[in-house]
């Protein structure tokens, strides 16, 4: 827990002031090109004569961004989604067909695989911060709300949502005030989890050449570039960035699963 | 004008080449023809005062097997993509045209240069022809192919072959046609033919490259028409179909297996002379270039195919593997697209040119291999001169132009580059930093290599930073009238210059005799293109291929291909 709580809270101070602190530009030649790591260059430079280390700090400034912003957006709309569609699933004839329609057409784009299918939405609408968000959120909303769906379907029989209704309140009331805070939890959880893996998936889409453009300083297209010269000895232009970017997912991975065990008082116990 | 020096064309050479040719031809044909053809060729050799032009007698009787890897697939072999690799295969399967450069030795030992330099046509000698003669207003020209030349299907090379094939590029409408019309040929009739081995091409204008032309057409033949028109059908009477996955020439290999995207097989056409030392090519298709370095790093190749200079200077480490290389005619460049506003302004152009970064780039994407560029024809063309090209890095000119181009603050500028090509992205990535700090706020934008080329051809890129530029014809008339002519008949013109007396020149030259005037049209297209800017010049990195140690004899042609056929173990 106090592993990933410090990973992800240097991480958020970097987001902040990264670029900020970074010793040299993030964007341009400060040096030679592919000069191993010294003293003045602590992780080495690339094959443009870029700092790797200030890199590395101005990058979660960028991978954050669109992970947490991507993050949210399918939170929020996945959330929203998985109570109507859990809290209709039985009631009028037309409230099931839309609590279905919601189902299938979550069915359909989790049918492809999910890198390929960023890959297609990034190329189609061209690599940018703001598309790639948008991909991401897309992709990850079906989780959210097939998370919140089972949940709310466990909660909606409940004697509670009963009596919100008797009181007065109209459905569309007792899904969201009564019944949404009560199946958030899984959400919650997966929130976090999320974060490690769009960070992940944004540095893949990098990584093929469908994220960021250059030389923006983000750890997929920092360890593209560097992979090149990986073959030709210059071991650190990829593996700073990359060992960043593990110790970064697996610190919200191991967060994540910290949190499911403080949320679920059986697994506390 | 047979035999003598035409007075239009002063510097022709074309009388020396006629008669030493000739006299071959006849004492051939004195003493038995195609059936001495061994002896003719090693009287052609010793004829030769360079060795460039033959394969040592006891290297053409080997069997080499050859493997290679190319960096793509060839989407066809037919004239419908320009890519290397079907450059490559073109070259290897149809051979070219009638004429080629003249090999001379190069500057590295083992490596052949085709004579660019030499004015006029004097680098140009025969392919499959031995004779030609062009009429006092150059407007007619006779070629005498060489009997006895035959495809890998055993069929002689004739005049009807040569009218088919043309017919064919009327029909077909690509890189033939383009050639027909830079030769001025307006139609199929305009190739007339005088007997078997005779043929004469009628020009609508006087052209002063056409033997140029003919030593550079790697596309579209000639096609031995007899196993060309086997695979015609009724619905398909050019065998385009056919041809795209086979071949149907009389150059030094034949394709014996083709699995798009996997691998290549390329056998020797045994009727080639000089016989090829290779017998058998095998190519494998490996996308990845750290993969197709790794392999040749192992020994598992002869020859990687375009790798960047990045892995070459880490391969030249490698006792088992060289670096060949011979000054080229590539012309990587920044290109701002005129149908952009700011672009179109002349002061902001020479803006970007005060802001690029040579020195920068040369050194970290080319590792200071290479020479700066500083002309619009190539340093190995004739008459190159870099005087008027006066740009080098310098922020504080940049910014002054920029305020005289009424831009004292910037702009907002977007960079685009086809991100398969490693030296662009990193010379990309220099120009940004470089252009930022004077203001030029440029954006990058990295795109998959047929959208960029789409969008560059069609002109809908602001800036472009590209190297898929290398003028096979040694004459900046060429150049400047394919690359940079009249935007309105010019599809290579994909920055939209557009300046009238540059337009004007480019024209004339094509259609002007060789001689001072010319000369002097030829320096002021290149102190234009340094004054206009339309193309800010970077570096020409150079021909540069690896292969195993073991292999020699490497010839340089305008094209950039690796020549397989002469290659052999040393």
């Amino acid at each position: 827990m106090i592993f990933g709580f410090v990973v992800i809270a240097v991480n958020l101070a970097l987001a902040l002031i990264g670029p900020l602190i970074a010793p040299f530009p993030v964007q341009a030649p400060v040096g030679a090109s592919l000069t191993p790591p010294n003293a003045t260059h602590w992780f080495g430079t690339d094959v443009s004569g870029m700092d790797i280390f200030s890199r590395v700090l101005a990058a979660p400034r960028v991978d954050l961004t669109i992970a947490l912003v991507s993050t949210a957006v399918a939170f929020a709309c996945g959330v929203a989604l998985g109570v109507l569609s859990g809290f209709f699933a039985e009631g009028t004839a037309i409230a099931r067909f839309f609590s279905g329609a919601i189902m299938r057409a979550a069915d359909i784009f989790q049918a492809f695989p999910l890198f390929v299918f960023a890959l297609a939405l990034v190329g189609f609408s061209g690599p940018s911060t703001r598309n790639v968000i948008m991909a991401l959120a897309f992709l990850n909303i079906p989780f959210f709300l097939r998370l919140t769906r089972g949940a709310v379907l466990q909660v909606r029989s409940r004697t509670f949502v009963e009596a919100a209704i008797c009181a007065g309140n109209s459905k569309l009331r007792a899904a969201f005030v009564h019944v949404m805070p009560n199946s958030i939890a899984p959400a919650l959880v997966h929130f976090s989890t999320t974060i490690g893996f769009s960070i992940l998936l944004t540095a893949g889409l990098s990584f093929v050449g469908a994220g960021v453009p250059p030389p923006t300083p983000e750890l997929g297209l920092m360890i593209k570039v560097g992979a090149q010269n990986m073959m030709t000895g210059q071991w650190w232009t990829a593996l700073m960035p990359g060992l960043v970017l593990a110790v970064t997912v697996l610190a919200f991975s191991v967060f994540g699963d910290n949190l499911r065990v403080f949320l679920d008082p059986t697994s506390r116990r | 004008m047979k035999g003598q020096k035409d007075r239009a064309f002063p510097n022709s050479p074309l009388a020396t080449e006629v008669e030493r040719r000739a006299f071959l031809k006849y004492a051939g044909a004195g003493m038995g023809g195609v059936a001495l053809s061994p002896f003719l060729a090693a009287l052609n050799q010793a004829a030769a005062a360079d060795s460039c032009e033959t394969v040592p007698a006891d290297k053409s009787k080997m069997d080499y097997t050859f493997t290679a890897a190319y960096a793509a697939s060839p989407p066809a072999i037919d004239e419908v993509a320009f890519t290397m690799e079907v450059e490559n295969l073109m070259a290897l399967t149809y051979g070219g045209d009638f004429m080629q450069y003249k090999p001379v030795s190069g500057q590295s030992p083992g490596v052949c240069v085709a004579d660019m330099g030499a004015p006029g046509n004097e680098g140009v000698i025969g392919r499959w022809v031995d004779k030609w003669e062009g009429s006092a207003d150059f407007k007619t020209w006779t070629f005498h192919i060489r009997p006895g030349i035959k495809s890998w299907a055993g069929n002689e090379m004739t005049s009807a072959d040569i009218t088919w094939t043309w017919q064919r590029a009327f029909e077909m409408k690509a890189v033939r046609y383009f050639f027909a019309k830079a030769m001025f040929l307006d139609k199929p009739d305009d190739i007339e033919v005088i007997d078997k081995y005779t043929v004469r091409f009628h020009l609508q204008k006087p052209s002063p490259v056409i033997l140029k032309l003919m030593a550079m057409s790697y596309y579209g033949g000639p096609f031995d028409a007899t196993e060309a028109k086997k695979h015609a059908t009724a619905g398909d009477p050019w065998a385009k179909n056919w041809l795209k996955s086979n071949d149907a020439g009389f150059g030094p290999y034949h394709i014996v297996k083709n699995i798009p995207g996997q691998e290549m097989e390329l056998t020797r056409n045994e009727n080639y002379q000089p016989k090829p030392p290779i017998k058998r090519i095998l190519i494998r298709v490996v996308p990845d270039a750290a993969t197709r370095m790794a392999l040749i790093e192992r020994g598992a190749l002869d020859y990687a195919m375009r790798l960047p200079e990045r892995s070459l200077q880490a391969l030249a480490k490698n006792p088992a593997v060289q670096i060949v290389r011979a000054r080229a005619n590539f012309i990587p460049y920044i290109g701002p697209v005129a149908t952009n506003e700011i672009m179109a302004k002349t002061k902001v152009r020479q803006a970007m040119a005060w802001a690029t970064p040579y020195d920068e780039i040369r050194e970290k994407v080319y590792f200071n291999q290479g020479t700066p560029i500083k002309s619009i024809t190539p340093a190995i063309f004739p008459n190159y001169t870099d005087r008027f090209w006066v740009y080098k890095r310098d922020p504080a000119r940049a910014k002054a132009l920029l305020a005289e181009a009424g831009y004292p603050n910037g702009f907002d500028l977007k960079l685009s580059f086809d991100n398969s090509i490693e030296e662009m992205s990193e010379a990309a990535v220099l120009i940004k930093a470089a252009y930022d700090s004077v203001g030029i706020r440029t954006t990058l934008d990295p795109l998959p290599a047929a959208v960029y080329s789409e969008r560059k051809v069609k002109r809908q890129l602001m800036c472009q930073v590209d190297n898929f530029q290398w003028p096979w014809i040694a004459d900046t008339g060429y150049t400047g009238w394919v690359y940079l002519g009249n935007p309105e008949t010019t599809v290579n013109n994909s920055v939209y210059f557009n300046h009238p007396e540059f337009n004007r020149l480019v024209t004339d030259m094509m259609q002007m005799p060789l001689g001072e005037e010319r000369t002097k049209m030829d320096l002021r297209v290149q102190e234009l293109a340094a004054e206009e800017v339309p193309w800010i010049f970077l570096v020409e990195p150079g021909w540069r291929e690896a292969l195993k140690k073991e292999w020699t004899n490497f010839h340089w042609y305008p094209d950039n291909n690796l020549h397989f056929e002469w290659l052999y173990k040393a």
